[in-house]
């Protein structure tokens, strides 16, 4: 298959970045706190060239299978991700600690629910049978994610919670890869084969897109207390706590 | 077709939670100095009076069934109301105890963190209270009860008092009435 020069540039920048974003994680002595998310990176890193290599090297059917075993073990990588995020955003709060793995596993098991219900619906009829398999787990998998990170981004604005910079950043990342990543495969499940380079062209765009931004949150300067003197401020928490355990008294 | 449409619009509407979520991120964090522009003042003493239960024991024996439930819906709306305006304030009082979680000084730091917490109890249970109030607004003449939750709110007792040693005496009587 001959690539243009739009491939391979889409195909270099998301390597790239990502490089960048391993470099400056190391730097910044990030590593311990997002050590699952950073072997996503290294992962994907390592993956790209060897791709790439065989690409060169061996035969298209030697680069279908270790694409496929490799996104495989990057789709569990990928959930693995979103599970650190979930426990790395509750876990600043006592009273809700061991909330985010409990959340992790109800909401994965409803969206795996709904994947598996969403199976009746064939991926388009040119396409041989071994890549409507694919194509379905792929749209199963990113849905997944999908519905993973929207929880996990609702949670936290209704408990209030508020995302360390980095944590952001990842889960931001992943989101935009992820939904773009989910229209291109259901468009691909549903007109077939006849989209697949455009669509392969707008996967490897939005995955660039998401390293950028892992790249720009990682970067962006760490926050400082503040000198002025910060004050608690009185309130009236235990009224309300006192008129709201009234309710529950009935 | 319509599982692509059903699965698009679900994507479409993750973009716009993620950007909906960026704008939040990146948006002015309340401060103590302006605080009181952005809580939403709760009057306490009737908020006790709508969930007083001897009030609604007199309301049911002196008005007619069709009567007292209209009435008591209108009660649990207002309750309901109160109830959101709490969350929305303990939603802001976590923000600002974040900020103060920062802080160098190591008791302000455990303080803020215990009001960050507390706060965030306050939340959940003012989720669960919010649920228990629709259900008394489509069932005004039932005595749902969801259990006692007294656990959760002597620890707030315990964090409040801490808190109070540490308030600044000059800017108390502003941020205390703002809350």
């Amino acid at each position: 298959m001959h690539l243009s020069a739009t491939d391979y540039l889409l195909w270099i920048t998301g390597p790239v970045l990502l490089m960048l974003t391993c470099a400056v994680a190391l730097r910044r002595r990030l590593v311990p706190e997002f050590p699952v998310f950073f072997a996503y990176a290294s992962y994907h890193l390592v993956r790209s060239a060897v791709l790439f290599l065989i690409y060169y090297r061996m035969t298209p059917a030697h680069y279908f299978y270790a694409y496929w075993i490799g996104q495989g073990v990057s789709i569990l990588l990928g959930f693995a991700v979103i599970y650190e995020l979930y426990c790395r955003v509750f876990q600043n709060y006592d009273a809700i600690q061991q909330f985010g793995g409990v959340a992790f596993a109800g909401i994965a098991i409803l969206l795996l629910a709904a994947a598996v219900l969403s199976v009746g619906s064939a991926p388009g009829a040119d396409a041989p049978g071994i890549s409507k398999a694919v194509v379905l787990v792929e749209r199963s998998v990113r849905g997944m994610q999908c519905g993973l990170l929207l929880f996990l981004f609702v949670l936290a604005s209704r408990f209030g919670l508020s995302w360390e910079n980095y944590l952001f950043g990842i889960a931001l990342g992943f989101g935009v890869f992820a939904s773009i990543e989910l229209v291109a495969v259901a468009i691909r499940a549903h007109v077939g084969l006849t989209a697949a380079t455009a669509l392969s062209q707008v996967n490897a765009a939005a995955y660039g897109c998401a390293t950028m931004i892992w790249l720009c949150y990682l970067l962006a300067p760490l926050s400082v207390p503040q000198n002025r003197s910060i004050i608690v401020p009185h309130n009236d928490l235990e009224k309300w706590n006192q008129a709201l355990l009234r309710i529950f008294q009935r | 077709m319509i599982t692509t449409i059903a699965i698009v619009t679900f994507a479409v509407l993750v973009l716009v939670t993620l950007g909906w979520a960026l704008l939040r991120h990146h948006g002015p964090a309340p401060d103590l100095q302006t605080l009181d522009t952005y809580t939403k003042p709760v009057d306490l003493a009737a908020f006790r009076n709508l969930i007083d239960p001897s009030e609604e024991d007199y309301l049911r024996g002196h008005l007619p069934a069709g009567k007292f439930r209209s009435i008591q819906r209108q009660r649990m709306r207002a309750a309901l109301e109160y109830v959101q305006r709490t969350a929305y304030n303990a939603a802001l009082l976590m923000r600002v105890g974040e900020a103060a979680r920062q802080s160098e000084n190591a008791e302000i730091a455990s303080a803020a963190s215990a009001l960050v917490n507390d706060a965030l109890r306050l939340r959940m249970n003012a989720g669960l209270a919010i649920l228990f109030l629709y259900a008394r607004i489509a069932l005004p003449g039932s005595r749902i009860s969801v259990g006692r939750v007294t656990d959760v709110y002597e620890s707030l007792t315990a964090g409040l008092l801490r808190l109070t040693r540490l308030q600044d005496p000059a800017a108390a009587p502003r941020i205390s009435a703002a809350v």
